[in-house]
């Protein structure tokens, strides 16, 4: 059987709660191999979203598939290929962390736990119920990677976890993902990840996303979007012709004029150097400064930037 | 298969405290149970107070153990961390199917296998009141318990549950189904209803099992028990009308022996005869007609009997449903709606009286000689008990029985008669008890010795009849009971 193209095809899902829709109709294909960001605010539709793609939640239209499969029939054989990490899961509190592991091993036709619990510096004979926040999520961490699933899903594992144990999961599920596709390169597992620590996640993602209330904004490799976004600062020689201008084009975001000096948020830079255009649309620009952004500045920027009316000068 | 049993063993492990406490339940019950058995040599009214908890904490115990185990899977809800996992749903189904199997249906099995024996039955003998006793416990508890487990997240949440359904319940038999017990229901209506109970909650169970859409499993739950209700309340309480009448005429084929008559007899009953012997409703009157079933063998006894009658007048008729009547020596004792015995009590009318009963023959019997203990037919046991036989059985006593007691020459300090001694066992169909053991005491109008021999005559159907009879001016006021 041939491998569907992409890991993740998504085909104008939605879904709404009691009449409110909380994610809007959209499309959405997650490569193989990609690792996966998930960006949005706190009740952007992140979660959701994850929940409609393992059958958790039913959509209230639209359609999806994981690994080929269509969600709504995604069920128990499934699950072997697709593992799921997230910060609400429920946990048998009294089973051991060795017992969890014991317990799960006959589910998975490919279970290898070899080397995981000391990779994640987790006790093996205490209880669930008795582990810190991020034990527990090493526990899930462990419990998920020893049986080498094709595709991860992971909703917000990194919430409320130190600079440490983040960097001890990353480096665990990074080391884990170890074995290449012979063709492509790239590793045989998918990572779809909805996270708020983003410096964390730009150190690995190759792909972002980005949902506002529920509308996925865009979805693009992560070189990309951040070659496209570029923090400009514009020295005019007088700020008048700017003030009265009032209108940007819709690739600058946020524009803020202080004195004489205009700052926004650049998100054209892959198709044009931002010099040339501001001294196209500005021509009574002196000096102007182009920065490359980091995720965290570009998740700002684009926060703020749908907060205020697209294009309009503050 | 494979998957259920991990399923089942993780269950174990992790409940094996809550399967503790209720073997001990069980193993107490068991052991002290016998202890307030009629004949039994203690008779201590906090035992036998503690008997009844336990009685009510047993069926309790079914109910935590199957929700801790259902909820172990928890169905409701979007965290738990099983439904991302590769469970298929009818190994998890299984695994909870098998452990309500062994753990809990099992040790209350064994602890009532326990009781027949110790109360010198044989298992054998109760095998088939044992199957009809764990039918009625899963059909009443285990399948019920389980669903209201399915669709609930919590324990507390299926308490809350059990407990709406037990209010409801209650109001139905005290409120809309008040007075229904004197109505006779279709031939077989309960079993089809229970089928259909059973059917439709398995249904709903495997569906939630299958699909986990706890919203629609409620609501289908909900449906159903209104469903059940609403056919109950119609069946038994003979709202149904004309079809349920006709039903029940259908499985009562009018008779064919000429010589069986439904009489009604000229006059009205002497006044020492008119008092009132049945319980009627408080809606309802009771009215006495001398009649007189003529052409019964011999020997042959009524059993059963069921009267519904059709009262005419000009511009009024009024048919009443199937109802519980009193066939004695020369009266026959049915009970009427208020309603229409103050419209029509005081009227000439036409009355056309039907009745319906089974017809009972003596069977084999067999006599058997009184001890401190004895074998007695029916698979049955007997003792004796401040010089009355008391006689146990397991779960049931299929057949109506009539016992005859001959003193024996043995002196027991009991003044003895050359006069037989009667009495008449009902049938006892008993399968919901938690005590398996039905006590039967033989009331005789005195005392008899051991080595008094008792003859036991079982009764056996003879037959299914209906009989008519036609008053073409009655006046009903004349015939009410005082």
């Amino acid at each position: 059987m041939s491998r569907p193209a992409a890991a993740i095809e998504v085909h104008h899902l939605s879904k709404k709660f009691d009449g409110n829709e909380v994610l809007s109709s959209f499309d959405l294909s997650v490569p193989h191999g990609s690792i996966f960001a998930l960006l949005g605010h706190n009740g952007a539709g992140k979660t959701t979203l994850i929940k409609l793609l393992l059958n958790i939640l039913v959509p209230s239209s639209g359609s999806a598939t994981v690994l080929g499969q269509p969600t709504t029939s995604l069920a128990g054989p499934e699950f072997t290929r697709i593992g799921y990490i997230s910060e609400n899961q429920e946990l048998p509190e009294w089973m051991t962390v060795q017992g969890l592991l014991d317990y799960l091993r006959p589910f998975y036709p490919a279970w290898d736990e070899t080397g995981l619990l000391e990779d994640l510096d987790l006790p093996a004979d205490r209880k669930l119920g008795q582990l810190s926040r991020g034990m527990r999520m090493k526990a899930m961490f462990a419990s998920v990677l020893a049986f080498k699933p094709s595709l991860i899903l992971m909703d917000e594992p990194f919430a409320g976890l130190d600079v440490v144990t983040r960097d001890m999961l990353i480096r665990t599920l990074m080391g884990r993902l170890d074995s290449k596709d012979e063709r492509s390169g790239r590793s045989e597992t998918t990572i779809l990840i909805s996270s708020h620590e983003l410096a964390e996640i730009e150190t690995f993602a190759t792909h972002v996303a980005f949902l506002h209330e529920g509308r996925l904004l865009f979805a693009e490799p992560m070189a990309n979007l951040i070659m496209r976004f570029r923090e400009v600062t514009v020295r005019l020689s007088s700020p008048e012709p700017v003030a009265t201008c009032r209108r940007f084009p819709a690739d600058w975001l946020s524009p803020e004029l202080s004195g004489a000096i205009l700052r926004f948020t650049y998100t054209g830079a892959n198709m044009e150097d931002p010099e040339t255009i501001v001294r196209r649309e500005i021509p009574g620009a002196e000096h102007i400064d182009s920065d490359p952004m980091n995720l965290q500045t570009i998740f700002l920027a684009l926060a703020k930037a749908n907060r205020t009316r697209h294009g309009s000068l503050r | 298969m494979m998957q259920a049993l991990h399923i089942f063993r993780k269950d174990i492990r992790h409940l094996w405290p809550e399967c503790g406490v209720y073997c001990v339940m069980l193993l107490v019950f068991a052991v002290a149970a016998p202890l307030v058995w009629p004949g039994s040599s203690l008779t201590n009214p906090a035992l036998a107070a503690a008997i009844r908890v336990l009685t009510f904490l047993i069926p309790l115990a079914f109910f935590v153990l199957i929700v801790r185990v259902v909820h172990e899977e928890s169905l409701v809800g979007v965290n738990q961390f099983w439904i991302t996992r590769p469970y298929r749903w009818w190994s998890l189904l299984a695994a909870k199917g098998l452990f309500i199997l062994i753990c809990v249906l099992l040790p209350f099995v064994l602890m009532q296998c326990w009781l027949v024996h110790h109360a010198g039955l044989s298992i054998d003998a109760a095998a088939s009141g044992m199957m009809r006793s764990i039918l009625i416990v899963s059909v009443y508890a285990l399948i019920p318990y389980t669903l209201v487990a399915a669709i609930t997240a919590t324990l507390t949440e299926a308490f809350m549950a059990l407990a709406c359904m037990f209010i409801v319940w209650l109001c139905f038999l005290l409120t809309v189904n008040e007075g229904n017990s004197m109505n006779l229901s279709p031939p077989h209506s309960w079993a089809i209803l229970i089928v259909l109970f059973v059917g439709l909650l398995t249904g709903i169970l495997i569906y939630q099992y299958a699909t986990r859409r706890t919203h629609y499993s409620r609501i289908a739950f909900v449906a159903a028990a209104v469903l059940f209700i609403f056919l109950l309340w119609g069946f038994s309480g003979a709202r149904f009308g004309a079809p349920v009448r006709a039903m029940i005429r259908d499985a009562y084929p009018l008779s064919s022996e000429s010589s069986l008559q439904l009489v009604v007899l000229p006059g009205l009953l002497p006044d020492h005869n008119r008092s009132t012997d049945m319980r009627v409703q408080k809606d309802s009157v009771e009215i006495k007609l001398p009649a007189r079933l003529k052409g019964l063998p011999d020997g042959y006894r009524i059993h059963n009997p069921n009267v519904s009658f059709t009262l005419e007048m000009q511009g009024y008729r009024y048919t009443s449903p199937w109802q519980t009547a009193n066939l004695g020596v020369d009266v026959l004792s049915f009970p009427m709606l208020r309603t229409v015995f103050d419209r029509v009590g005081r009227k000439d009318v036409h009355l056309h009286l039907e009745l319906l009963a089974e017809k009972l023959q003596p069977g084999i019997s067999r006599v058997v000689t009184a001890a401190e203990s004895f074998n007695v037919p029916g698979s049955g046991r007997c003792i004796f008990n401040q010089g009355f036989p008391v006689c146990r059985y397991a779960f049931h006593m299929l057949s109506p029985t009539r016992i005859e007691a001959i003193q024996g020459n043995q002196a027991c300090g009991i003044s003895t008669s050359a006069r037989p001694a009667y009495a008449t066992f009902p049938v006892i169909p008993d399968f919901s008890r938690i005590d398996p053991i039905v006590q039967q005491h033989v009331r005789f109008d005195r005392k008899i010795c051991p080595a008094s021999q008792l003859t036991f005559t079982e009764y056996v159907s003879a037959g299914r009849l209906r009989l008519q009879a036609e008053i073409p001016s009655i006046r009903m006021a004349e015939y009410q009971a005082r």
